[in-house]
């Protein structure tokens, strides 16, 4: 069985403050694949996404979705940031917050109707938090809101879902939930690409991986990627030229930048 | 026509009070209540500059460059905060102080070159008892152009406060709703500078936002709250400062909603910190009050003295408390010493109950030795509820007695 690319990263090169923090990367994911990227701490997993998501754009290259920019293809895409980029004491129930979920941008001004509300509670009740639609977010625990955020995400009924570390700070049970969620989703046909840091949990649930160090390491299924000179390349140290180099590119005072990438 | 004045003032200054509310909560939400302050004193270039063009203080000009001059200094606290490596809060002061300052020295310059009595000043510090029928007809037409935004784009502009990463995930256009909120602000700030003034307008951005986000996790209970306060400062300020023509109406609306945000911090029941200071008293008094019940329970009779020692507690206090429970019907005095009453020991023997069955659930569930249970039950007793206590009793199948092999008192069926 063939499945097509769904994401395309070609000469991927991209950074904050003008200091890359992913370099060259060339690399596809398969459409119906649980993909995790992965890597240690400051090797760009989150620049990466970001890229993906098209929250910064980037110094070279491109990162495509289903061949095109991902502005195109929002519809189909849904994300679950990591759960410290909120402000939990925010004045919002349980169901607030899923709702959100129901939100397009091509008819923003149309009230949510039933349909959104029944929505919203059938993925409160598949992420086992529909008894606690109308308690306040701040009472939470690490587990449930991780939980919220993936009931929030599953609302908008992506066929490609993106997740920051969706199993950090959260208790056993949820992680087993929100794992048991991702595989229905794959089982379904969807596709997941998810930011992951341990390698132990990633073997086993994983279909593909992306080891990222600043530069691509490896890409494909895990069986493959996974070995000793491909981990140690990830976790280890060797690119103490490369680094010099991004601190070279961080202090020159000119634009790096490819002119011929100013508007995607 | 002294009365009519007055009715004007008065519904120009609710409306500036329920408008500025209104507009400040996205404000307060994404922690830019300080902006909308900057923004507020970076009008006061514009307003000299469309005063000094002009020549009037009504001009519309004043009007347009004022908020024109407001979103510049939003502008300049995005770039500096974007570009380099200073804090937005950095910005934020940069920003307000280059407007200000550049305002005064405007204002300045103006007075001396004969300017003087143009009125600007009544701009800075609000003074509504000259307010025109037609700004109070602009200020009602913004405040229901609001509260229809409010009422359709509500989901939306909650996603957008809450989570800007998931909301551009989803397709948002960030850049435009924010340029289209700060726009929003700056035309709100201008239209309230005649009655709340623009260096007071941040208090009123913020302050009803936060009291309405203390009290309430609810989105539209917290608008209700806050539009409720600073609706009924505006009314209450310009009826004050109608007996009290000193008094610019803008300070009394600050005044008047801090005064609500006292109030509510210190006194609403169950979150106000006198509250809860006084529920915890109510509490400790009910943790004594069953401790001594259970001592008298154990004993079935106590001098003043024992009863004091045993319970930790000093003379003074136990006599207050023993008056108290002796009003409750819980204990009797007899012979001089004391002894529980029917209703008492009844009381007595849950405290002991629910004692005994954390007991027996720390040593079972929690295989924790003998000697670390007395404690952790010390404590527990006092919080169990029935529903607690009867899914004890049935997991435990009701044992006979606790790991200390004392008998635990079952009710009577």
């Amino acid at each position: 069985m063939k499945s097509e690319p769904i994401v395309d990263i070609h000469n991927l090169t991209a950074g904050y403050r003008r200091r890359p923090a992913i370099w060259n990367l060339d690399f596809q994911i398969q459409e119906g694949k649980f993909t995790g990227i992965l890597g240690p701490n400051g090797s760009g997993k989150s620049t990466l996404l970001k890229c993906l998501l098209g929250q910064i754009r980037p110094y070279t290259g491109y990162a495509h979705l289903w061949g095109q920019h991902v502005d195109r293809v929002r519809h189909r895409i849904a994300y679950v940031p990591q759960k410290e980029s909120v402000d939990w004491n925010f004045p919002a129930t349980v169901l607030d917050v899923v709702l959100m979920g129901r939100y397009r941008p091509g008819r923003f001004w149309q009230r949510l109707g039933k349909k959104d509300k029944e929505a919203a509670f059938y993925w409160l009740e598949q992420t086992g938090m529909n008894h606690l639609a109308g308690r306040q977010i701040g009472q939470l625990s690490g587990g449930q809101r991780q939980r919220v955020f993936l009931a929030r995400a599953l609302a908008r009924e992506p066929s490609l879902l993106f997740l920051d570390e969706p199993f950090a700070g959260v208790d056993a049970g949820s992680a087993e939930r929100i794992l048991h969620m991702l595989k229905l989703l794959i089982s379904q046909g969807k596709s997941i690409v998810m930011v992951h840091h341990d390698l132990v949990s990633a073997g086993k649930i994983l279909d593909d991986a992306i080891l990222l160090n600043t530069r691509l390491v490896a890409s494909g299924p895990v069986s493959e990627v996974f070995n000793h000179e491909n981990l140690s390349a990830t976790y280890g140290s060797d690119l103490s030229i490369l680094s010099d180099v991004i601190d070279l590119v961080t202090q020159n005072p000119g634009r790096f930048k490819d002119p011929r990438n100013q508007k995607s | 026509m002294d009365l009519s004045n007055a009715v004007w003032v008065f519904i120009g200054c609710s409306l500036s009070g329920l408008l500025t509310a209104l507009t400040g909560i996205p404000m307060y939400l994404r922690r830019q209540s300080l902006a909308g302050d900057a923004l507020a004193h970076a009008l006061l270039p514009g307003v000299c500059l469309g005063v000094w063009l002009s020549g009037y203080r009504d001009h519309w000009l004043v009007y347009l460059a004022g908020t024109g001059t407001g979103l510049l200094s939003i502008a300049l606290l995005n770039i500096i905060h974007k570009r380099s490596k200073i804090p937005e809060d950095g910005a934020t002061g940069i920003s307000l102080v280059l407007f200000f300052g550049l305002g005064l020295a405007l204002l300045s310059s103006m007075q001396r070159s004969g300017f003087g009595n143009s009125g600007v000043q009544h701009l800075i510090m609000g003074k509504a008892a000259a307010m025109l029928p037609s700004e109070v007809y602009v200020l009602g037409g913004l405040f229901i152009l609001a509260l229809i935004l409010a009422w359709v784009l509500f989901r939306p502009l909650w996603l957008f406060c809450f989570d800007p990463e998931f909301a551009q995930s989803s397709g948002m256009p960030m850049r435009q709703t924010e340029w289209l909120l700060n726009l929003w602000v700056a035309i709100v700030v201008t239209a309230s500078i005649r009655s709340i003034g623009m260096v007071l307008t941040a208090a009123l951005l913020i302050t009803p936002a936060a009291i309405g986000h203390f009290l309430s996790f609810k989105p539209k209970h917290m608008i209700g709250i806050s539009m409720l306060c600073a609706g009924f400062s505006g009314a209450l300020a310009a009826w004050w400062s109608a007996y009290q023509p000193g008094i610019s109406t803008g300070a009394a609306m600050v005044v008047l909603v801090s005064l609500f945000a006292l109030f509510a911090l210190l006194a609403w029941p169950n979150q106000g910190y006198l509250s809860r200071y006084w529920i915890s008293l109510r509490e400790k008094k009910r943790w004594i009050q069953e401790n001594i019940l259970k001592e008298l329970w154990k004993t079935k009779s106590l001098s003043d003295q024992e009863l004091a020692f045993r319970c930790g507690i000093s003379d003074a206090k136990s006599l207050r408390i023993k008056r108290s429970m002796v009003q409750q019907g819980l204990i009797e005095k007899e012979k001089g010493s004391w002894a529980l009453s029917s209703i008492g020991q009844e009381k007595a023997s849950s405290v002991v109950r629910r004692h005994r069955l954390w007991e027996s659930y720390l040593h079972e569930r929690l295989n924790l030795p003998a000697d670390h249970l007395h404690d952790n039950a010390e404590i527990v007793e006092h919080l169990l509820t029935d529903e607690l206590e009867s899914r004890l009793e049935a997991i435990l199948s009701k044992p006979e007695q606790d790991p200390h092999q004392s008998q635990i008192p079952y009710k009577k069926p």
